[in-house]
């Protein structure tokens, strides 16, 4: 996929979007796409592709999980679900000495895999552990994470084995460079629906997209999204973990600020179940919180630049650099 | 000095951060004391400029017949970037170079060739004449007249009006005036730009106290003033083409110089905020994503027009998250630092005091954010028109 040219890119992204808009069976469709020779070749790129259509559409899958092995450098591995820290902890749990203690949340419900991929505290690092799925109780969720599941366990350590590759670091940077993704395909979907509606909808005789407050509310929210995309892709040729986190903060923030303006315009229509618009804001709120809610990250990012404030390379902005 | 020929982007890049920590005469404008006054800043500024050109290094990415070194408009980009980065003052001359400039250079290459090498140097600067007392954000409904005479022999057309809102006027040499040839009714068809000298016979200049106390404005009014034709830029009638080309650099450019004088604001701001105080590490942090998301977007906005490309209306978004991202910072500035707001006294309290009310005008000038609101609506969202 490295140097995939226009016709290609434009056909994988085609059948990626018609999966993800076929609203079932994503995981096992990805499956037959190849997507894990895919991003073993150019994680970045599959990552963009899959992510971006996944947020239009709406959809979602356990793709992430994928994305955080290949980062891990555990691709070749059969796929592991990923159990992800809760909202506002930065690990799944405690590993002491004797005995693991996890408190966290699966994409999904497992089916048939024999072990977990943790993200467990270690002293003050963050270290990734297998754990046998046999030892973790998990219970469906009923909330705006479609299909998550929580999954708790207290375990001897001596059941879990460390995986001994690259730190978390570089999953956690390539998973929320993909939640970005998927975000900003979200605010864009919420916004063509909001555009859509005010367009057709009419009150007074006119269009209410031709009341000044409607169309500049939604002109704000064009900006807030395009601002995500364009930072999410300068994180992405930037390559770091700070990039990467400062770009989900954004889209996160994005699709909160997008979410309530569409809400706001679609009127009482956008208010019923039937609508389903529902669907794209709950996804938004939830993805915002998955690997670091926008605030949180926010915060991160400013203690870090009160620091050690960072010297940026202008050529990765005007695209001077190889 | 290397032309540009000679140099790659990074090569630039690097020669130049390099020398921007060794220089002398620039080592020492930079520790000098911050000016206090807009004129004080210019005169600075203006030694600035006189440094960079002898070393050849704002000569990059303008024409050769120019008085450039050739070379793409990115290379200007690395040099407001590294400018800041270095902790440099980006001198105001710098604006107009960047909004003015390749106007001339594209529509009156003559008067280029002979003007911008001393604007370059900063011997020379020049100011922008579009708004008018009822010409804001209306813009093609502007007045001030030009009439074609014949004055010993010559022919010249005669400037009649008032400009206002103009930066710097009172420190300018020459500004390029938007005026009215064509009938009252004319509208956008029948306006043209023309360069006027500002010690020209008719011209009064009078500086406008902005709110900071600071004269960042002028108002000029035009008695009869006689410019030549040769003073046109562009064609007769063409004014507003040439305005709207202008306009581009304005949203790439210049928003790309702010992008990063906000990055230096914000270091500044990173040593100096309290600690976990009115939620500040957060606001830090968010403060600093909207200047990358700027940096982010206007990076690919001056990418396109190095290349020569024509900027679209999607290039209103600029101007959106360029006003966002600077009252952002100057609002961090004021609820972090409120001692320094209220009661500081000395040129760095004062700098802070007079950038939050500077950085108002940005949701203002170059087409209020809520023109800007508009031209997506219509053009990029492709929302119903409004309704009268």
């Amino acid at each position: 996929m490295r140097g995939l040219d226009a016709a290609t890119r434009a056909l994988l992204v085609e059948r990626v979007g018609v999966l993800m808009r076929a609203g079932e069976g994503v995981d096992a469709g990805l499956e037959e796409l190849g997507w894990r020779e895919l991003m073993a070749d150019d994680l970045e790129t599959a990552t963009a592709i899959l992510f971006h259509q996944q947020g239009l559409a709406g959809a979602g899958s356990a793709a992430l999980d994928g994305v955080l092995l290949e980062a891990l450098g555990l691709g070749a591995q059969p796929p592991t679900p990923v159990i992800y820290p809760r909202p506002g902890s930065i690990s799944a749990g405690v590993a002491g000495a004797d005995e693991i203690v996890l408190s966290g949340l699966l994409l999904a419900p497992p089916t048939g895999q024999s072990r977990l991929l943790a993200p467990l505290a270690v002293g003050a690092g963050v270290r990734l552990f297998l754990v046998p799925f046999g030892l973790v109780s998990v219970t469906k969720g009923e909330g705006w994470m479609e299909g998550a599941v929580t999954a708790v366990a207290a375990v001897p350590r001596a059941a879990v084995q460390e995986v001994g590759t690259g730190g978390w670091e570089a999953g956690l940077a390539a998973g929320r460079r993909a939640l970005a993704w998927e975000l900003v395909g979200l605010c864009e979907a919420m916004l063509k629906v909001g555009t859509e509606h005010v367009s057709a909808r009419r009150q007074f005789d006119r269009p209410i997209g031709s009341f000044q407050s409607v169309r500049h509310r939604l002109a704000e929210a064009h900006v807030r999204t395009l601002g995500a995309r364009h930072l999410l892709e300068y994180a992405v040729a930037d390559g770091s973990p700070p990039g990467a986190a400062i770009a989900k903060a954004t889209a996160g923030a994005a699709v909160r600020s997008v979410s309530a303006s569409v809400i706001q315009v679609m009127g009482a229509i956008g208010l019923t179940f039937e609508f389903g618009l529902h669907r794209l804001v709950q996804r938004g709120f939830a993805l915002d919180e998955l690997l670091g809610g926008c605030d949180d990250l926010f915060a991160e990012a400013g203690t870090s630049f009160a620091t050690t404030p960072p010297r940026l390379d202008p050529l990765v902005a005007l695209g001077g650099s190889a | 000095m290397n032309t540009t020929a000679e140099l790659t982007l990074l090569g630039y890049s690097e020669a130049l951060s390099s020398w921007l920590e060794s220089d002398q005469e620039l080592l020492e404008l930079r520790g000098a004391e911050e000016p206090e006054t807009t004129e004080a800043s210019f005169s600075a500024g203006a030694a600035m400029m006189a440094r960079l050109a002898a070393g050849g290094w704002n000569r990059h990415g303008w024409p050769v017949a120019a008085g450039g070194l050739g070379g793409d408009a990115r290379f200007r980009g690395v040099l407001y970037d590294q400018l800041a980065a270095h902790g440099h003052r980006l001198p105001d001359q710098m604006v107009p170079v960047e909004t003015l400039g390749p106007a001339l250079i594209r529509f009156a290459p003559e008067l280029a060739a002979r003007w911008f090498p001393a604007v370059l140097n900063g011997t020379e600067a020049w100011c922008q004449g579009f708004s008018e007392p009822n010409s804001g954000s209306d813009l093609a409904s502007l007045a001030c007249r030009a009439t074609h005479r014949r004055i010993d022999g010559q022919d010249v057309l005669v400037i009649d009006g008032q400009k206002t809102w103009t930066t710097l006027g009172h420190l300018s040499q020459r500004m390029a005036v938007l005026c009215r040839t064509g009938t009252p009714d004319s509208r956008h068809r029948g306006l043209s730009l023309v360069m006027v000298d500002l010690d020209a016979p008719g011209v009064t200049v009078r500086p406008i106290v902005f709110a900071n106390g600071l004269n960042e404005l002028s108002e000029v009014f035009f008695d009869q003033t006689a410019v030549g034709l040769e003073r046109l830029v562009g064609a007769e009638h063409q004014g507003w083409e040439v305005a709207m080309y202008l306009l581009q650099f304005e949203r790439g450019m210049y928003a790309w110089q702010r992008q990063a004088w906000l990055l230096s604001a914000l270091r500044q701001l990173g040593e100096e905020l309290p600690r976990a105080w009115r939620n500040s590490e957060r606001r830090l942090g968010e403060a600093y994503a909207a200047v990358l998301a700027l940096r982010a977007r206007t990076g690919i906005t001056v990418q396109r027009l190095a290349a020569g490309e024509a900027v679209g209306p999607e290039a209103s978004a600029d101007k959106v998250l360029l006003a966002g991202a600077e009252q952002m910072v100057l609002d961090l500035a004021r609820d972090l630092l409120p001692d320094v707001f209220l009661t500081g006294s000395g040129a760095r309290s004062s700098g802070w005091r007079a950038a939050w009310w500077y950085t108002r005008a940005a949701s203002i000038y170059g087409g209020s954010a809520e023109i800007q609101r508009s031209i997506i609506a219509d053009r990029v969202l492709q929302l119903p028109r409004e309704g009268r």
